[in-house]
């Protein structure tokens, strides 16, 4: 097996329904809700728990593995272009969208374009496949397109001290021993933990990654999921770029990720909402003393603001 | 694999290169016996076109030794791709600027460092490049080999808007060479990409290309090129070049509309100062 994408299910994409199968290349990851005792230490860490007991249950190896948000896919779309026109003609649009501007990191799609890609994946033929596969072939690492992050207030909000704790930890772990500081403190790195690497390096990053993040949580028992998230995408990033200043032919490739996003407001909270955790998770709304609910209903809905 | 990076001069330069991946070329030079450097004064040539600037190199390639390679790739005397398959130890104890070097790109969010004064720079990346064993051209090989085009960090403004602020006196021109494009057949064969709303302008005319998508883009642009050249003798100086690197983007994106997969990046490249290429 060459490659398996491991897509997580969360809560806003499986709200939308259509589900779509898994096939040979694309594994559909539901919320990891039960798990076996050694792994019991990531319960709570909801897509980096699925990827960790991805992991464990993948019976072979693959030469290159993935992992994504189903909500926000990483954009791969082998078709050809006519046959794309033809049957999948948003798709089409999002391949012309991002051909004129190939630096933005998400194109943000409505349910029906996104169910749209979902389904073109699925219905790539193996000359599809095999192109995707040769693509794939060509590249180390391939990751959503860097985003600061200085202009985002939630990552500023939730890294911060953590940050600088993890950071002292795992620059005692692993391969992570030998990046300099500079490296730490860069603010461009690849978002929402969605990407593809060569196995070998996954094995490498993420075996210092956990050990470091297990030592953090005896420092820190109550980080939140949100840093979690946060501190494992700008790990990322600071492994890739120092794989990318070690050896400058690293070969990195960037994509653009699909944001879901809602076309109309919500008359009602989605299902699930949970104010106190839109809160923690938004602590600027917190701190201007705003209601959890009325500022997703005016807001936080058009703004993409996480709840969940 | 074989693989030809040009550096476009236009006169002779102090360092000159001639590898097995670097190639100093100058146009309209008549070389001295025995010389290494290129030129392009035989075979099928523009060399007098000098509004064509360094896409005279290229027409050149692309008319008489294309079929010898499979990707070739073209810089400017003093706008350099960056390439380097040292390690990083070795990089240090042979290369200490270019060691620094890498440092600062690897902070920098651009792929780019432009206006190098500093002395010794630029012979540094010379001196490295002649001396690159087998195992280091290979690498720099296979890194090429995994992507189809690669280019420069361009400027990101409205090519209408850029046109017109630089080249206003020309206006006319980007014009009908826009409505030419628009209707040809290979840009149109799924839809028009050439319009002036196109978010970007300035790709320098440097890139590394495989060869079919090279000389399909040389197809493309020169035949129209050259005509309104003709048709236009009080056209500015080094017009076409200038417009050219408006060209490129709409090249780029018909080929990633119609090439599903395609591996396209940008490639950091440097800048150096007129006085800081010695």
């Amino acid at each position: 097996m060459t490659l398996k994408i491991y897509s997580y299910l969360d809560e806003k994409r499986s709200t939308l329904g259509d589900v779509p199968r898994g096939n040979e290349f694309y594994s559909i990851c539901p919320p990891v809700k039960q798990t076996p005792p050694e792994t019991s230490l990531f319960l709570g860490w909801e897509e980096l728990h699925s990827q960790f007991t991805a992991l464990r249950a993948s019976p072979e190896s693959p030469r290159y593995i993935g992992f994504e948000n189903a909500s926000r896919p990483l954009f791969l779309d082998p078709m050809k272009p006519e046959r794309l026109r033809a049957d999948h003609p948003t798709t089409f649009d999002l391949r012309e969208k991002y051909s004129r501007d190939w630096r933005v990191s998400q194109l943000r799609v409505s349910a029906e374009v996104l169910k749209n890609y979902e389904a073109m994946r699925m219905a790539c033929d193996d000359a599809e496949y095999a192109r995707l596969m040769r693509w794939l072939g060509r590249v180390d690492a391939v990751v959503p397109h860097f985003q600061n992050g200085l202009n985002d207030r939630l990552r500023q909000a939730q890294l911060g001290e953590t940050w600088d704790l993890l950071t002292i930890i795992i620059r005692q772990t692993g391969v992570f021993k030998n990046i300099p500081e500079q490296f730490f403190t860069v603010h461009l790195w690849p978002w929402f933990n969605s990407f593809i690497i060569r196995s070998d390096l996954f094995e490498e990053f993420f075996s210092a990654s956990f050990e470091s993040f297990l030592k953090l949580r005896e420092n820190m028992p109550d980080v939140s999921l949100y840093a979690t998230r946060f501190l494992m995408e700008r790990l990322l990033g600071v492994f890739l770029q120092y794989r990318s200043y070690s050896d400058t032919l690293f070969r990195l490739a960037e994509l653009p990720l699909l944001h879901l996003l809602p076309e109309s407001p919500p008359e009602s909270p989605p299902d699930g909402f949970d104010p106190k955790i839109y809160l923690k998770i938004n602590s600027d709304v917190a701190s201007a003393g705003i209601g959890a609910e009325q500022h997703y209903l005016s807001h936080g809905w058009r703004e993409g603001r996480e709840w969940a | 694999m074989k693989i030809k990076i040009f550096s476009c001069n236009h006169v002779l330069p102090k360092h000159e290169i001639s590898t097995n991946l670097f190639q100093t070329f100058v146009s309209g030079l008549t070389p001295e016996q025995g010389s290494r450097t290129l030129s392009d004064v035989s075979g099928r040539n523009i060399a007098e076109r000098h509004k064509f600037c360094e896409m005279r190199h290229q027409y050149y390639i692309w008319q008489n030794t294309l079929a010898q390679y499979d990707y070739v790739g073209f810089e400017h005397y003093r706008r350099l791709f960056y390439l380097d398959p040292l390690s990083l130890d070795n990089l240090k104890t042979r290369y200490p600027k270019l060691h620094n070097l890498r440092g600062n790109l690897a902070e920098l969010p651009l792929d780019f460092i432009t206006d190098i004064h500093e002395p010794g720079i630029f012979g540094e990346i010379h001196e490295s490049r002649s001396s690159f064993n087998q195992e280091d051209e290979l690498r720099i090989e296979n890194w090429i080999a995994s992507h189809d085009i690669l280019y420069t960090q361009p400027m990101f403004q409205n090519v209408e808007e850029n046109i017109r602020n630089f080249h206003g006196n020309a206006f006319h021109l980007w014009k009908e060479l826009e409505k030419t494009l628009s209707t040809s057949r290979s840009f149109s064969s799924l839809r028009n990409y050439v319009n002036s709303s196109l978010p970007w302008s300035g790709y320098l005319n440097m890139y590394i290309m495989r060869s079919d998508l090279f000389c399909a883009y040389m197809d493309e642009i020169f035949p129209v090129l050259l005509d309104l050249d003709d048709k236009y003798p009080d056209a500015p100086s080094r017009i076409w070049g200038h417009f050219t690197e408006r060209l490129l983007g709409a090249f780029l994106i018909q080929k990633m509309v119609e090439t599903p997969m395609l591996r396209c990046k940008p490639i950091p490249h440097l800048v150096f100062d007129r006085n800081a290429c010695d």
